[in-house]
């Protein structure tokens, strides 16, 4: 029966390693290689040999509850094979993110584990034969509950990667706080129930520290991005007004010619033509007009430069925005980077000559806006539609790495905000169009 | 060969001192305060308590502070660099001798230090005998007769000291030397760093299950009560001897069966 413990013990880290660095946990070889070593290893631990020279032997029952060692030599050794298992089986991660992942999956581990100690403990005798299979339930339980969130909802997104040093630090020394009374209390489940309000104090301020940071995290994280999209935006929006304004004076200028025209023609006819081919090339262009009406200066700027790149190559992008960005819920930074995904696909798949459409405007239904880029091409099947998103689809050189990850990023930011994504054919002047989009609050 | 040695003793002199100084304060300060708890017939029994800890990491402390090298050269490519300008053999010779030799000495160093501090710096102690004779009754020394090398230990013990500190520092180079052949094939930092520690984790378990407890390398570096009358001397170099077959054993799978490359190729 004990051996069950130990399987249990086995998903558990399973679970939480996984979840924790962000993958999804399939029937595959890495998956399985990684549950055999580990369970191997616990097999190991708790193994006692009997006296005389028989190798048979049974598996030790004393001060297994709270991890899956009673000493602090195993726990060193298990958290070095965790670090190898993770470093080799769970790829691609940073060597530094290896060294997170392990240390918060002990964390973790010791969190959900004393939290469902204290939960059985409400319920049966510390003493009953159930009590450690209970908790052990409990505690996978409680892990797949976290999978849950952070792979099947995608709530790993929120934790960033564990970016920036201080949060690797935080988390690495909360991790070795933890593990630290565990050694301190000596393994023993009775520490845990004799102690509850300590623990209950400590495994608090844990919790609470960690929250705060990874909230802190986020919503600098989210002032970063809106501040380098408003740093690398808003001068080229700038210099546009300013052109504007610089050709304010030589419109005045035109004014008075166009007066004088009228002045000086002898019929309305003659004064109609002079003036018509005086001021073909004033006007200024409708495209630019629409991107200065913009509310949003950073996506104004940002429309701007992609259009002059079009330019460069030949191409045409008509901006139609007839919504106000502003007050839409999705962040601006994310905006641009839907904006940005979609339009350098079309630019991509473009010819010189072509003409690629942007269009926003308000859904037919809810409170949605409907963001699109149309750019020619033939038409699509719905499942090269789905492919299209799919993590590391790309129609470019494989070769890269980095490939293949813009429309997936876009599909993140829209399930994020419960949105939807568009895919159609469709025809603009009776030529085929791709129109791919987003529906976003 | 000697400015290629100097070389790579420039590349690892400061992460070689830093451990050098840092584990010789850990030894001397736990063969200063850890004996107080202990009942002991002998100043240097200090610092045989005071190393336990060390004894057990000794794997780690042997390659973390050298093997990292070899990681980097491989990853950032500066092995190609060197091409032009250093045979291969001679590169990788020169580079393991710095690597064994700077584990040794950080291993060596530390210990003898922790044995000057156990027999001359810290208070002497009241020897405490635990030993019955069972003709008289009374209390009699036991290291003499029980101890591993016992009249060198209990008579000369700064010879004995030395002696075991040369004997692990040797051993330590020769972990550093399967640390070492790892970093030549593998892309992991954690396997190359920690793989000797769970090797001789494993060789401990294996050993211990099959009743050679004598074989272990943790009794070859720490022979304390090693029974040498009974056993003889020849299983203390089992361990290390099975190290280093494991090391040419790895070296022989990397480049022979799996056909790696050391150098990009």
């Amino acid at each position: 029966m004990i051996y069950f413990q130990i399987l249990i013990d086995s998903l558990i880290m399973l679970v939480l390693c996984y979840a924790l660095a962000g993958q999804p946990l399939r029937l595959e070889k890495n998956v399985m290689m990684w549950f055999l070593c580990f369970h191997v290893l616990c097999l190991m631990f708790r193994y006692q040999v009997f006296g005389g020279v028989s190798l048979w032997g049974s598996f030790e029952i004393n001060n297994y509850d709270l991890l899956p060692v009673n000493n602090p030599v195993l726990l060193l050794t298990l958290l070095i094979i965790v670090f190898i298992l993770n470093s080799s089986l769970i790829r691609p991660m940073s060597n530094m993110k290896v060294i997170t992942v392990s240390f918060l999956s002990f964390l973790i581990w010791v969190l959900l584990r004393t939290f469902s100690i204290v939960m059985a403990g409400l319920i049966l005798p510390s003493e009953a034969v159930m009590f450690p299979y209970i908790h052990r339930a409990a505690t996978l339980l409680l892990a797949l509950v976290l999978y849950y969130v952070l792979i099947v909802k995608r709530g790993y997104n929120f934790l960033g990667d564990y970016s920036g040093i201080f949060t690797k630090i935080m988390l690495i020394q909360s991790a070795a706080t933890v593990l630290g009374m565990m050694v301190y209390a000596n393994f023993e489940t009775s520490f845990v129930t004799q102690n509850l309000l300590l623990i209950l104090i400590v495994f608090s301020l844990v919790i609470s520290m960690n929250i705060w940071m990874i909230y802190e995290y986020f919503k600098r994280s989210r002032q970063d991005k809106r501040i380098s999209a408003i740093e690398q935006y808003l001068p080229v929006i700038d210099e546009l007004v300013s052109e504007v304004r610089a050709r304010q004076h030589e419109f005045h200028n035109k004014l008075l010619a166009i007066h004088s025209i009228v002045e000086t023609a002898s019929s309305l006819p003659e004064a109609r033509s002079q003036i018509s081919a005086y001021t073909q090339d004033v006007i200024l262009n409708s495209d630019v007009r629409e991107i200065l009406q913009l509310d949003s200066k950073v996506i104004g700027g940002f429309l701007y430069t992609k259009m002059k790149m079009a330019e460069l190559k030949k191409m045409t992008i008509l901006p139609h925005i007839h919504v106000r960005l502003v007050s839409m819920r999705t962040e601006e930074h994310q905006l641009v980077e839907i904006l940005g995904v979609l339009i350098d696909n079309a630019l991509e798949a473009s010819y010189p000559g072509d003409t690629i459409i942007v269009t926003a405007k308000r859904a037919e239904q809810g409170e949605l806006t409907e963001i699109t880029v149309m750019n020619p091409y033939p038409p699509k099947t719905s499942i090269d539609f789905k492919q299209m998103f799919a993590k590391g689809y790309t129609t470019k050189n494989r070769s890269h790495n980095t490939r293949g990850y813009g429309l997936y990023n876009v599909e993140q930011i829209v399930l994020q905000h419960h949105g939807k994504i568009i895919a159609r054919n469709t025809e603009y002047q009776g030529i085929p169009y791709l129109s791919i989009g987003v529906r976003i609050p | 060969m000697k400015n290629l040695m100097l070389l790579e003793w420039s590349k690892l002199k400061w992460p070689v001192l830093i451990s050098m100084i840092g584990l010789t304060l850990t030894v001397s300060v736990l063969t200063g305060t850890l004996y107080k708890g202990y009942s002991l017939e002998h100043d240097l029994e200090a610092w045989e308590i005071g190393i336990e800890i060390i004894v057990f990491l000794f794997p780690l402390v042997a390659v973390i502070p050298v093997c990292w090298l070899m990681y980097f050269e491989r990853k950032d490519q500066f092995l190609m660099y060197t091409l032009p300008r250093v045979k291969k053999s001679r590169y990788l010779w020169s580079k393991w001798i710095v690597v064994a030799s700077s584990s040794f000495l950080i291993m060596f160093i530390a210990m003898f230090i922790g044995v000057i501090t156990a027999l001359y710096f810290k208070p002497e102690i009241t020897p405490v005998y635990g030993l019955v004779d069972t003709a008289t009754g009374n209390t009699i020394p036991r290291l003499e007769l029980q101890h591993f090398l016992g009249s060198l230990f209990v008579h000369h013990p700064l010879a004995y000291g030395m002696l075991l500190g040369l004997w692990q520092g040797l051993l330590s180079a020769i972990i550093a030397t399967l640390g070492f052949v790892i970093s030549l094939f593998v892309r992991n930092i954690f396997v190359i760093l920690t793989g000797p520690f769970i090797y001789v984790m494993l060789e401990n378990f294996i050993l211990s299950l099959l009743r050679y407890e004598s074989f272990r390398i943790y009794i070859s570096f720490n022979p304390e009560f090693y029974n040498a009358s009974k056993y003889g001397y020849w299983p203390l170099l089992f361990g290390p001897a099975l190290v280093l077959l494991v090391s040419a054993l790895t070296l022989f799978y990397f480049a022979k069966i799996k056909k790696v490359t050391v150098y990009p190729s």
